[in-house]
């Protein structure tokens, strides 16, 4: 088959051609169309068979100020690539460039914002007559799927997608190869490429991994070498460069070409190769599910942390309901901790919106935690809203053997090439028999593959059921395990602990069943990570069926386990005053845990806790102590107070609180260290905080103030171009009538500009805030 | 690019008293693990980028001189992912992550000015101390036009939100001046500086304004 080749460098030949490209290279296609047309001129009669358009930054963030739309460069540019190509037989490729900002949450850019930006541009290719979209130079693997989607949901063009990396196979954001491979084959692209930032001779080890991790074509555009650092000059010269990527051919890539750095003569360099390209022999299909920086391959016995769910857990219902994404966060950080490759998400609650939340979980938690998700939910929609904003490779958790659960599950996972969980029960209910659930798992694996989902992506789930009550049907469950293993070849999933329910030392029966469901086939158990008991048994399971080879891993956790935990304190018993006076995290939690059980949870706060922190908030004002102190003592009042809360969340009441308070960093602003801080005194001293967290948009805040019926609002902005945006908030406030207090906070704060704006009081510190909460909710 | 850059642990012990000396040590050693340093630079003629030059902080900063180097340096964002696990563990963690990640970011860019002062003594050059916008009334409203100018985002990750927040977090944009004779440049007092009326180190009497070497 012969080798395609591309075209080579836009920029650098505009740079060449003596114009200065200013801010906007891409609206020279119309200043100066003669130019463009004349480069791309210069690489259809070097032989190149594509020419990517002059649009790399035509995005609208990026024109905005240029005079000029995305609608008129996009047509211009296509336009100068069409009078290029005259008659020949090249195809005409819509280049597209990052948006140039970054997704929140790590900036502030929505996901949904940078859909309709790539949509915009796709949309106007198409119309201008490019035969393809290639989305290159990305780094972020999140705004890769946003482009994708964007092409495939508005447009039929074939879709390339292309990454740069660094030397060590990952973007600058930290995604792999292999994540990119198998996010962005799942979601439909048509070819995946390597390009700019690095060599052919750097590429091509990473170009290597891709082509080992894909089953789609590939491509590579690599720059002329690396840049001299003072004059920006590239080492490798046409000759070398076509010798350099020979290697390609080997490789068996379908096209080539060049970067920055290249030139006409570079591509006319390449021809030499095209006859030389060897069929590619497609890598295994391997079952993989991965976040953009970690990939995990189910090979092998692979934990799904189960914590993430409110099902029984009052605490969890309340963070929920409060929307206290901390909590969610850090429950997940400690699955992680304790060894789970995977995590179940589940926010269904019937009192809040599922949808919103699942988004906004997913969101955050791939902020902090690299593990991939499972996302778990009975409804198609929640399921497609964590669909969307998830950012790699996910499980969907779950469909059933229910046509109807078939056709509205399977084509969201074959949509945005997620994995799915089948579990084996119908209208009918679960059948009792290994047999009648074996039948329904082929069904659900045969409708999975007709819907273009592939085998290693179907898990089955032959489902546990409780011992106490139908003990007859475990030996059942864990015979179809064995039969959907043997006879389907998928992998398959259990949650575990639901063995165990009403007997007691839970923990016995579930390592047992955990032991014999491995045995059985079991390769992805849903259980506690935290539990390790468990974890134990899956560390003993891999030496005794010779998977964790020497025992080396068995070894390395169990050498150095102390036999048995001895019963008792870890440290000294201390009041809970002390244990806030000095800041003390765990002594504190103990100490609230012991105060509990001879006085109330009001008495607790009213009578201990807020005491110490008012003598901890007077040293901190006449300078005896210092921030990190301030900081200690509240973290080990927050720490008593989590106590309370589960406490009070188990009881089921609401408990005491002071009034409700509103916090937010507005619209624009992403620092939260002073409103987070602002948030944990307020709680300490009693009131119930309602963080909306950072960059909250206007009419969130007004929202959440109606919503909640709340009288005090604390808003904070660190930055000179953020406090209009706190201003905005304000007049919102004002303007829906709601008959709320305004705080305000942050470094460039002032008291008169916080009069200025409208601001009922200027918080000066965290202090500040809550004697201003005293004064206005007492 | 070396790796031997270090948070300096006695300036962050000094300023977390009451936090003990092993906890700072490991603070530093996780955001000296999940930092990926990278900067990078270009050379102007301070005439071509008038537009760039708001303020009269900057202007004088760089009086004398013909030429500038405008750097770039981030942390990367595997530090802002480490930033935000840290801080679900309680405040003091997420506020001394903080502070370190900070000094790191600080001590990169010391590095990043101190490597250029070097390049150009090669050339006979000598550079001002280093400038950055937000600094006195040179404002950050410039920061899309840095990067711009540096090549900052395809070279080293680096972005700006639209209220011209750098994204990575820990990253900073700065300007020195070419001289061919030594030059420090004039860095900004309090009298222009946005946070003149609320700095405590102002009222101490310690501002920060003063090259401290």
């Amino acid at each position: 088959m012969e080798l395609l080749i591309l075209d080579g460098a836009m920029g650098t030949m505009l740079q060449k051609s003596g114009i200065d490209p200013g801010r906007w290279p891409d609206t020279l296609s119309i200043t100066h169309p003669e130019t463009v047309e004349s480069i791309h001129r210069a690489y259809a009669e070097s032989g190149a068979d594509v020419l990517y358009t002059n649009t790399f930054g035509a995005n609208r963030k990026k024109l905005s100020g240029s005079g000029f739309s995305v609608k008129d460069v996009v047509r211009a540019s296509v336009e100068c690539a069409k009078r290029a190509r005259g008659d020949r037989n090249i195809r005409i490729a819509l280049d597209v460039g990052p948006i140039g900002a970054m997704l929140e949450p790590n900036g502030t850019l929505a996901f949904d914002e940078a859909v309709d930006i790539f949509k915009e541009i796709v949309v106007s290719g198409e119309e201008n007559g490019a035969d393809l979209v290639v989305f290159e130079t990305m780094t972020d693997l999140y705004e890769v799927k946003a482009a994708l989607l964007a092409a495939k949901e508005n447009s039929r063009l074939p879709v390339w997608c292309s990454m740069t990396f660094e030397q060590n196979g990952r973007t600058f954001t930290g995604c792999s190869v292999e994540a990119m491979a198998a996010t962005l084959e799942g979601l439909g692209a048509d070819a995946l490429g390597i390009n700019c930032s690095l060599g052919p001779e750097e590429i091509l080890p990473i170009a290597e991994r891709l082509c080992a991790n894909t089953r789609l074509p590939v491509f590579v555009k690599p720059n002329a070498g690396l840049p001299d650092p003072a004059t920006g000059e590239y080492a490798i010269d046409a000759c070398d460069f076509a010798s350099l990527l020979a290697p390609y051919c080997e490789l068996g890539v379908f096209a080539i070409g060049g970067c920055c750095g290249t030139a006409p003569e570079y591509i006319r360099a390449l021809s030499d190769l095209k006859d030389r390209r060897r069929e590619r022999p497609l890598p295994p299909r391997k079952s993989l599910v991965c976040s953009a920086l970690r990939c995990v391959e189910i090979n092998d016995v692979t934990v799904i942390g189960e914590r993430i769910n409110p099902t029984g857990k009052a605490r969890f219902k309340q963070a929920l309901r409060e929307g206290d994404i901390d909590y969610v966060l850090a429950q997940a950080i400690e699955q992680a901790d304790a060894g789970a490759s995977i995590l179940d998400v589940n926010v269904g609650l019937p009192e809040i919106n599922e949808k919103e939340m699942m988004q906004r979980v997913v969101k955050e938690l791939q902020a902090v935690c690299d593990l991939p998700l499972q996302l778990d939910s009975t409804r198609a929609d929640v399921l497609e809203a964590g669909l969307r904003v998830y950012n790699g490779k996910p499980i969907v958790n779950s469909v059933n053997a229910e046509q109807k659960s078939l056709d509205a599950i399977l084509p969201l996972c074959r949509k945005y090439g997620a994995a799915v969980v089948g579990l084996t029960l119908d209208e009918n209910g679960i059948p009792a028999s290994a047999e009648a659930r074996f039948a329904l798992a082929e069904k659900i694996v045969t409708q999975a593959m007709e819907y273009g989902i592939p085998r290693e992506d179907i898990f089955i789930d032959c489902l546990t059921l409780t011992a106490s009550a139908q003990q007859a049907e475990v030996v059942e469950t864990l015979r179809a395990v064995q039969l959907v293993k043997e006879k389907l070849d998928v992998k398959t999933v259990l949650g575990v602990s639901n063995i165990s329910f009403g007997l007691p030392c839970r923990e016995i029966i579930n390592t047992s069943f955990l032991t014999l469901a491995m045995a059985h086939g079991l390769d992805l158990p849903i259980l506690n990570p935290n539990n390790a008991a468990m974890m134990s048994a899956i560390d003993a399971f891999r030496v005794l069926y010779n998977r964790d080879r020497g025992s080396a891993e068995y070894i390395q956790r169990h050498a150095n386990t102390p036999a048995a935990a001895p019963a008792g304190q870890n440290h000294q018993e201390i009041s809970l005053r002390d244990a806030v006076l000095q800041g003390l995290k765990a002594p504190a939690a103990d100490a609230a845990r012991r105060a509990l059980s001879a006085a109330s949870p009001e008495t607790l706060i009213n009578d201990v806790l807020i005491p110490a922190l008012d003598a901890v908030g007077n040293d901190f004002e006449t300078g005896r102590i210092f921030l990190p102190q301030l900081l200690q003592s509240a973290a080990a009042a927050q720490s008593a107070f989590e106590i309370v809360k589960s406490a009070l969340a188990v009881s089921g009441t609401s408990g005491p609180t002071r009034g409700k308070i509103v916090v937010a960093t507005v619209k624009g602003d992403i620092h939260d260290i002073g409103k987070n801080i602002v948030k944990v005194i307020l709680e300490n001293y009693g009131y119930h905080v309602i963080d909306l967290g950072r960059d909250v948009p206007v009419e969130t805040v007004v929202e959440a103030v109606r919503r909640y019926d709340v009288r005090l609002v604390g808003l904070s902005a660190l930055m000179t171009t953020t406090l209009p945006s706190m201003r905005d908030t304000i007049a919102a406030l004002r303007d829906a009538g709601l008959p709320c207090k305004v705080m305000v906070g942050g470094a460039v704060l002032t008291p008169s500009y916080a009069e200025q704006i409208g601001a009922d009081f200027y918080a000066k510190d965290a202090k500040a805030s809550a004697d201003i909460a005293k004064e206005v909710l007492g | 690019m070396t790796d031997e850059i270090q948070i300096c642990r006695e300036d962050l012990a000094a300023l977390w008293k009451g936090i003990a000396p092993e906890t700072i040590e490991q603070v530093c050693q996780k955001v000296e693990a999940a930092a990926q340093p990278r900067w990078t630079y270009a050379e102007y003629s301070c005439g071509e980028l008038s537009s760039l030059w708001l303020g009269n902080d900057i202007r004088r900063h760089l009086a004398g001189c013909s030429r500038c180097v405008l750097i770039a340096v981030t942390l990367g964002v595997q530090t802002d992912r480490l930033l935000r696990r840290a801080g679900t563990a309680d405040v003091v963690q997420q506020a001394l992550f903080d502070a370190a990640a900070s000094a790191l970011i600080e001590a990169w860019a010391a590095h990043a000015e101190a490597s250029l002062r070097d390049i150009y003594r090669k050339r006979a050059l000598y550079l001002t101390r280093r400038f950055s916008p937000g600094y006195g009334d040179f404002p950050i409203s410039g920061q899309p036009e840095f990067l711009r100018l540096t090549g900052a985002e395809k070279k080293i990750g680096l972005t700006v939100t639209d209220t011209c927040i750098l994204v990575p977090r820990k990253s900073v944009t700065a300007v020195c001046g070419i001289a061919d004779h030594p030059v420090t440049g004039t860095l900004a007092g309090c009298a222009t500086c946005a946070l003149r009326e609320t700095c405590k180190r102002r009222k101490e009497g310690i501002p920060c304004g003063t090259f401290d070497s």
